[in-house]
């Protein structure tokens, strides 16, 4: 359903020649899939989020590549057409939801307006329908007379979950959602996110820094690193046998309960800087199997039986022959 | 509602402190205007204590303990009685002041609210087309003649279109010749007389609200309700108003009442300078002339709108902002 093919963004920059933010990813999404992407602070998967809703600000930043949904290019969309199709293919949930509620209005009134510019309802079934969505989410159809101000930072990420489901989307973007809340509201957020994906089958883009709550309810998932989905696999796969040696120390960081002993590992360095031109794998200063070649050659995406790595250590070897 | 209570009851005390305040400070000054005048006729000649006296009564000076001098002088406040003005001998404060007020309520009132009103939608326009040819020529322009002096501009003005080219006139609120009347040519006599000062005080006022609701909205439009609203797909003008300009207006609101609580006090410098009937103007008569009923009278109207102006913020903001009228704490 979404596929996105060679997706550039650079932040533009006057001194610089900008930050490339996301270089030249490449996935696709099908229906009905709960997808995650995950990568430290500064990997660009915000960016990335942002870039396939179309809400970069073209003025400061360089979007080049594509991002097909159900056919049809974002990208070139005239952005009457692409105004239209928000909200009723392509819906998001942003960060914290601390802001995301206009302060002045009722909760009601923030889905109605949506709802009013994309479909035919009468009031009676708008309120029907908001009621429907907060129920949904755990909440009392009650909130929808609050205004924001009223609701708890959980209760608002929660509101913000049903207005994005109101007009029944194709795919929800959501950008760290559960980061400003407390261990237990993320969990029953996200529990309660995975349940509604798999009843009503819509496609999530789930971005978080977290990668163990992204694995227990992302089907599959996505590693970003300097720009890059270094890793793409189906999440149970990656849990066990994780290819790209970034994923593996990604892993390395979380600590298994039920284990004896209980060895955490970080990760040495930090990001490269994306403002300058990358040679060679940006992971390599970091990579605990760095080879020769890592330091010279930019890795090719390799496809492996489920999903892909972008690493050395899979190049097929026939690829060297000049 | 308990907000607007709330409000309400701080509005009473308030007045009252200001009416109270009012009386008890020309008492703490040193003698008396009756006595100033005294000094005054004494220089052309000498006079007799029953000319004293008489002028004391003719001035209306208190009389009694300084607790029944407090109770006459609330009573007449109710009754709107403020005693007889030295300037404008024999004419009431009041009669003085109801002359005066009109004028400057509908020129600098209606201008303010004008000036107000058409700052804050270009503002609005402004920040929304940020960077773009409006917003960086109207910005600088209209920052640039708010800078103005009101004065000078007011002589600026007055020496281009009233003394050189003719087109107005350089002083007053009408034709002298006429006598005032609700009619047409009075009408019209006046409104010819308003040019002028209504060009001064809307070139001065109109880049300040601009500026304030430009930066403002800016402000507003990183927000990530605005974001948000994008990604809803909303029309343009419904984020430009509903969503960013509703909620950069609630601090400008009381910047704004506060200015048409200074209406009452007139522009006195404009005032002054086309030499309009106004409040301002009377205020400059008062003080050249000691005329201390007037004085205090006009003191207390301004006080009292300016007090009744913050209430009519409060009420407003209480109206547009819910954080503010459920008392909720931010």
């Amino acid at each position: 359903m979404l596929q996105v093919k060679d997706l550039w963004v650079t932040y533009k920059s006057r001194r610089s020649a900008g930050v490339a933010a996301v270089r030249g990813v490449q996935f696709d999404i099908p229906d009905n899939t709960f997808v995650g992407l995950v990568g430290e602070s500064g990997c660009g998967k915000s960016t990335l989020g942002f870039a396939i809703a179309g809400l970069l600000d073209p003025k400061r930043n360089n979007v080049q590549g594509e991002v097909m949904l159900d056919g049809q290019d974002l990208r070139k969309l005239p952005s009457e057409q692409m105004r239209a199709l928000r909200w009723s293919k392509l819906s998001v949930v942003l960060q914290g939801g601390m802001n995301a509620f206009n302060p002045v209005l009722k909760i009601k009134h923030q889905f109605m307006d949506v709802m009013r510019e994309h479909s035919n309802m009468s009031k009676a079934e708008m309120t029907e329908r908001i009621a429907e969505l907060l129920s949904a989410v755990d909440l009392d159809p009650s909130v929808m007379e609050s205004y924001p101000h009223e609701l708890s930072g959980g209760m608002k990420q929660r509101a913000a979950i049903a207005l994005s489901l109101v007009l029944k989307p194709r795919l929800v973007i959501l950008d760290e959602p559960t980061t400003a809340l407390d261990a237990v509201v993320q969990r029953s957020i996200v529990t309660m996110l995975s349940d509604l994906q798999r009843e009503l089958g819509f496609s999530v883009l789930f971005v978080s820094h977290d990668l163990g709550l992204v694995l227990e309810v992302a089907q599959r998932v996505m590693v970003m690193y300097a720009g890059q989905i270094v890793e793409d696999k189906p999440a149970s796969m990656l849990m066990e046998q994780a290819e790209h040696p970034y994923t593996q120390a990604l892993l390395g960081c979380y600590a298994n309960p039920r284990a004896e002993h209980v060895s955490l590992s970080g990760i040495p360095g930090s990001p490269p800087d994306l403002r300058a031109v990358l040679r060679g794998c940006p992971f390599a200063p970091r990579c605990a199997k760095k080879m020769d070649i890592c330091a010279v050659e930019t890795p090719r995406l390799v496809k492996r039986e489920e999903g892909s790595v972008l690493c050395h250590l899979y190049a097929p070897k026939e690829v060297t022959v000049r | 509602m308990r907000y607007f209570v709330r409000k309400t009851g701080f509005l009473i005390l308030t007045v009252w402190v200001a009416v109270t305040l009012n009386f008890v400070i020309p008492r703490l000054m040193p003698g008396n205007p009756a006595q100033a005048m005294m000094a005054k006729f004494a220089q052309q000649g000498p006079i007799s204590p029953a000319q004293e006296k008489a002028l004391a009564l003719m001035l209306g000076l208190p009389t009694g303990s300084l607790w029944s001098q407090y109770w006459n002088y609330l009573w007449d406040l109710v009754h709107g009685n403020f005693g007889i003005s030295y300037s404008y001998f024999p004419q009431s404060v009041s009669s003085v002041i109801l002359n005066a007020l009109p004028w400057t309520l509908i020129l600098v009132g209606l201008i303010t609210i004008l000036q107000f009103v058409v700052g804050t939608l270009l503002g609005v326009y402004a920040a929304w087309n940020r960077g773009k040819k409006f917003d960086s020529t109207a910005t600088v322009l209209l920052s640039f003649t708010s800078a103005f002096p009101y004065f000078w501009l007011a002589l600026a003005l007055i020496y281009v279109f009233g003394f050189i080219l003719k087109w107005f006139p350089i002083s007053g609120g009408y034709n002298g010749a006429l006598a005032p009347a609700f009619n047409g040519q009075f009408i019209g006599s006046a409104l010819y007389h308003s040019v002028l000062p209504a060009i001064t005080i809307f070139i001065t006022g109109v880049g300040g609200s601009l500026l304030g609701m430009r930066n403002n909205m800016i402000n507003t439009l990183g927000e990530d309700y605005i974001l948000l609203a994008r990604a809803e797909g909303l029309k343009n003008r419904t984020i430009a108003i509903r969503y960013a300009a509703r909620n950069a207006l609630l601090p400008i609101v009381a910047n704004f009442a506060m200015s048409l609580g200074l209406v009452v006090g007139g522009s006195l410098l404009m005032e002054t300078v086309f030499a309009y009937p106004g409040m301002g103007y009377l205020l400059e008569t008062a003080v050249s002339n000691q005329d201390y009923p007037l004085l205090q009278a006009l003191f207390l109207c301004i006080t009292i709108s300016v007090l009744l102006a913050n209430f009519a913020a409060d009420i407003v903001s209480g109206i547009l902002d819910p954080r503010l009228r459920k008392g909720a704490v931010r």
